[in-house]
């Protein structure tokens, strides 16, 4: 009896600690589950975020050494060269001040090699805008699937695949050895070399006709811009009665304009850079150059670093001209731009 | 095909002088690389016999010019083969570093949100929009004083540039990509070098393979670069057109140059060939696609 007592009370005790320890677990509870959310969430998202920095920073680092060196440096370096001038005596650069930069002005406005050689950069700019209409109508040939698109839209691919210089040099071996044979087997006519025998204005249209002729892969951008033309515009418009003609001036046209925009654009850049072929034709000894001509040639021809200082400073001048050129051109046809979402 | 036939375009004068332009197009290539293929098959014994004319037909016709150009094509102690396995190694390795670079920026700027992307991608704007002419000479010099010139190590250091429209369609790319894939793999415990290579850029590897035959091409038939800055290393493009401008007054040499003319157009047309569907495919389509 007195054991079943004991017991009796042993459980009551057993009953009231057991109640104070579940109060005070209790109360601990959401104060060690909130440290526990606070910690939890410190630890986890925080070493999660500080491993995706230290991965981001791996990645990026050889990047960045790279364009720190070959970018930056490299320009910086152009552009201080441009007010040197190379001491062959003791192999060191001197500083000229503006000596290189007056000189290239000198010859630009003065009616030297340079001079041409813009002219030149600007007339094939020019003739590579005349092809533009014809540039924007081929891919639409082929957009509208008619006869022969598909083997057309390879044709005019091919350029890009294959070798231009290889392309240059059967060309001219063409222009100035086959066709003057063929022109006298034929018709018994004396002609001189077509390339090779132009001189002035004439070597670079035929040199330009070259790049013309084999530079129609870019076309195929145009195709892709109106490929993403909506299906639905096109159907609507056919069903209105407009015809291929109407379609391509009054929908595609508008709508893959700022492509063209684009292309006009980014021309700018490659005004002064454009060789025309002229290496390939000529290696270093044609007496009509354009600006990018230039620059190669007399870079490749230089004894030592003699001519490099001219080089960076004529390349500093252009791309003074070139840069601001084509901010205003991106201005100027930014307000045509239909911006059109499609 | 139904869509093909309602969207059926009947020809008109407009197009039939466009389809005239193109005809005259193709029969120009076709007569060029007619003409080149045509002579690289003319036995040189034929192409003396006919007084040298570059005009006329072949009577005997062999392989054996692709063969000699081999023997007969050199520069700077460099044959033909040599030239053409120096041009693969620059090729690919041209090629393997300037698609690496764009990728692994457009990757980290398309995955991970850190204010610095806008700086990345911003640098790639600016140098597309800024071009700095006449820098070349400057490269030259920082590669004599790294001593980098005529080293392939250098010259795939200085191509693997991440400043370039490449890296933009890679950014794009990703941006499309469902990030499903990468937090299930990160839930399963992959790290993020993991996430990247094999869950990521498998995701993507048609974009990475074209544009890395895109770039190969162009580095195969880029001839000036290596004339500069590997000019003890002459590849295939760049030894032939020295060779071309050095043995202009040797007749009999005509049909090696057109055979190794030839030799040198077929690798990237075979390539062309075999992945015509992805590279036109993808251009008419619009953009490069995953």
């Amino acid at each position: 009896m007195g054991r079943h007592r004991q017991e009796k009370d042993t459980t009551a005790f057993e009953r009231l600690k057991n109640k104070i320890s579940w109060f005070f677990y209790g109360l601990t509870q959401p104060v060690f589950a909130s440290l526990r959310r606070k910690n939890k969430g410190k630890t986890s998202i925080g070493g999660a975020r500080r491993s995706e920095l230290i991965f981001y920073s791996l990645i990026v680092a050889i990047p960045l050494i790279q364009v720190a060196i070959f970018y930056i440096y490299v320009n910086l370096n152009s552009f201080v060269m441009a007010f040197r001038k190379y001491d062959a005596d003791t192999s060191e650069y001197i500083w000229v001040g503006f000596t290189n930069l007056k000189d290239v002005l000198t010859e630009i406005f003065t009616g030297g090699v340079l001079q041409s050689a813009a002219i030149n950069s600007v007339l094939v700019y020019g003739l590579n805008l005349c092809l533009l209409p014809l540039q924007v109508f081929l891919p639409y040939y082929i957009y509208k699937k008619l006869p022969g698109a598909e083997f057309f839209k390879v044709m005019l691919f091919l350029p890009s695949v294959l070798s231009t210089m290889v392309l240059g040099l059967l060309y001219i071996s063409v222009m100035d050895i086959v066709v003057p044979e063929l022109a006298f087997k034929w018709f018994d006519k004396d002609l001189p070399a077509l390339l090779s025998g132009q001189a002035g204005y004439g070597r670079i249209i035929s040199a330009w006709t070259f790049s013309a002729i084999f530079g129609f892969a870019n076309v195929l951008m145009y195709t892709s811009a109106m490929g993403r033309i909506p299906q639905s515009i096109v159907e609507y418009a056919k069903l209105d009665g407009v015809s291929p003609l109407q379609e391509f001036f009054k929908i595609t046209l508008p709508l893959i304009l700022p492509t063209i925009m684009v292309y006009i654009t980014t021309g700018i850049a490659g005004i002064f850079t454009d060789q025309v072929n002229l290496f390939t034709f000529f290696n270093s000894g044609s007496t009509v150059q354009t600006v990018g001509y230039y620059i190669f040639t007399k870079t490749l021809t230089s004894t030592g670093y003699q001519a490099y200082p001219i080089v960076a400073a004529t390349g500093l001048i252009f791309s003074c001209v070139a840069t601001p050129l084509m901010l205003i051109v991106r201005k100027l046809v930014m307000r045509y731009d239909p911006e059109a979402e499609f | 095909m139904k869509r093909d036939k309602a969207t059926k375009t009947k020809m008109n004068p407009v197009f039939a002088v466009t389809l005239g332009i193109m005809i005259l197009y193709t029969t120009i290539m076709f007569l060029l690389i007619g003409w080149g293929v045509m002579k690289s098959l003319q036995t040189v014994e034929d192409f003396v016999f006919q007084g040298l004319s570059y005009s006329a037909f072949p009577n005997e016709v062999g392989l054996d010019n692709y063969i000699s150009s081999f023997s007969h094509i050199k520069y700077k102690d460099t044959y033909f083969g040599g030239m053409f396995l120096n041009s693969i190694v620059y090729a690919a390795g041209c090629a393997a570093v300037s698609v690496l670079m764009p990728c692994l920026i457009g990757y980290v700027t398309a995955k991970i949100d850190v204010w610095f992307n806008k700086i990345l991608l911003g640098a790639v704007y600016f140098s597309m929009f800024f071009t700095c002419y006449g820098s070349m000479p400057s490269m030259i010099q920082v590669m004599n004083d790294l001593n980098l010139m005529n080293t392939w190590p250098g010259l795939f250091m200085m191509k693997a540039s991440f400043l370039s429209n490449t890296c933009l369609i890679f950014n794009a790319t990703f941006c499309g990509l469902s990030r499903e894939y990468s937090e299930a793999a990160t839930i399963d415990g992959a790290s993020h070098l993991d996430v990247m290579l094999k869950v990521n850029f498998p995701l993507i590897k048609t974009t990475i393979l074209v544009l890395f035959v895109t770039a190969f091409i162009t580095f195969w038939n880029d001839y000036q670069t290596p004339m500069i800055y590997l000019s003890d290393s002459p590849t295939a493009s760049y030894g032939l057109f020295v060779f071309n401008q050095s043995t202009n007054s040797y007749e009999d040499f005509l049909v090696y140059k057109v055979a190794g003319f030839v030799l040198i157009l077929a690798p990237t047309f075979l390539i062309f060939l075999l992945m015509k569907d992805y590279l036109l495919g993808n251009l008419t389509e619009g953009g490069v696609k995953g």
